[in-house]
């Protein structure tokens, strides 16, 4: 019944309209889909590793990146920054002297495989040997849109707490590796280690997992060495 | 909110679908929603009725299905359902299961009229 006045679909149609059905079985994720494949192929194409960086906000996705790109100075890279608004982290990754491209999405709350597309307009794509994306800060909605990455890395930051894995478990089942981010305030909480790793091996067994502090530089060498080697397979042809 | 995002995709697929059958008008949809997906039902039904009007699927019914997940367990490979992330293995107990079926949002069918 029409929501409007209340009339019948019958009201409309000629007598002679029939009502069919049709299977489908279509995935609403399919659109998107497509569109990451198309990507995942262009990055192939240029041997150019991709990496999605996912967190809630605040965890220190930015900061990571602030403390990694120095360590990369022999690769050129480049930053494609997701928020709702603002320029803000585009500017900071700038500073450091890599180039970086925004995206608001206005209220999305995750960025997707054609926003990726559009931002790589702005890139000298085919120069680039490292390209790093920082995704909208939410646990949620950014796992389940693949934006053609070749690696996913979740930043946790254990003022997080714990439990943070049984309660997302999408995110952290789809991670390549578990960045433990603000590490140096660990004397400072009551979170407790051996249960936060515990929980992540509930949901996946073979999680890699960094201890890290992007504010002291704690761990961030056996980072830049975890992603030196993790990238190598997408570089080499 | 993805379910916004998803309603848009669902929204492409019944336009292109109506336009490719030649349909007038989708008077009903089935959807399907995977138990291990972290869909809201209630926000794809809110986001639904608040997009169709002007579409092909104006004055659509929709009907929202559950799908079960099914996980692989790493420890014996036996698979079995999967209700919950969280659940161990029904055969050894082990955790850490790979899900191989649950994660998805599923266009099932239309009924349209000629």
């Amino acid at each position: 019944m029409c929501g409007t006045c209340g009339c019948k679909p019958h009201d409309f149609y000629p007598k002679s309209a029939t009502s069919r059905q049709i299977k489908l079985d279509i995935s609403l994720l399919n659109q998107n889909q497509q569109q990451a494949t198309h990507n995942r192929a262009r990055f192939q194409q240029l041997r150019l590793p991709v990496v999605n960086l996912m967190s809630s906000p605040g965890s220190g996705k930015t900061r990571v990146l602030e403390a990694t790109l120095p360590h990369l100075k022999s690769l050129k890279c480049a930053v494609i920054e997701g928020d709702l608004q603002t320029r803000r982290d585009a500017e900071r990754i700038k500073k450091t002297g890599t180039p970086a491209v925004q995206i608001n999405t206005g209220k999305g709350c995750h960025l997707d495989a054609r926003s990726i597309d559009t931002a790589l307009d702005q890139l000298d794509i085919a120069s680039l040997q490292l390209l790093f994306i920082e995704n909208v800060g939410n646990l949620v909605c950014p796992a389940a849109f693949d934006l053609g990455e070749s690696l996913r890395v979740v930043v946790l930051a254990i003022t997080e707490g714990e439990d943070k894995p049984l309660k997302y478990p999408d995110m952290f089942y789809d991670a390549d590796v578990v960045l433990l981010n603000k590490m140096d305030l660990l004397p400072h909480l009551e979170v407790n280690l051996d249960d936060l790793y515990d929980n992540l091996k509930q949901i996946q067994p073979n999680a890699v997992v960094l201890p890290i502090s992007a504010q002291t530089g704690e761990g961030i060498e056996g980072w830049i060495e975890w992603l030196t080697q993790a990238t190598r397979k997408f570089t080499s042809a | 909110m993805h379910e916004l995002s998803l309603v848009e995709a669902l929204l492409d697929q019944l336009t292109s679908t109506a336009q490719a059958e030649d349909l007038q008008r989708i008077t009903a949809l089935t959807v399907s929603v995977g138990t291990l997906s972290h869909v809201s039902t209630e926000a794809l039904r809110f986001c639904f009725e608040a997009c169709q009007r002007g579409t092909v699927a104006e004055s659509a019914v929709l009907t929202i299905e559950s799908e079960t997940g099914h996980a692989r367990c790493p420890a014996c490979q036996r698979e079995a359902p999967a209700q919950d992330w969280l659940d161990c293995c029904p055969y050894c107990g082990q955790a850490g299961r790979q899900i191989i079926r649950g994660r998805d949002v599923r266009l099932k069918s239309i009924q349209g009229l000629h």
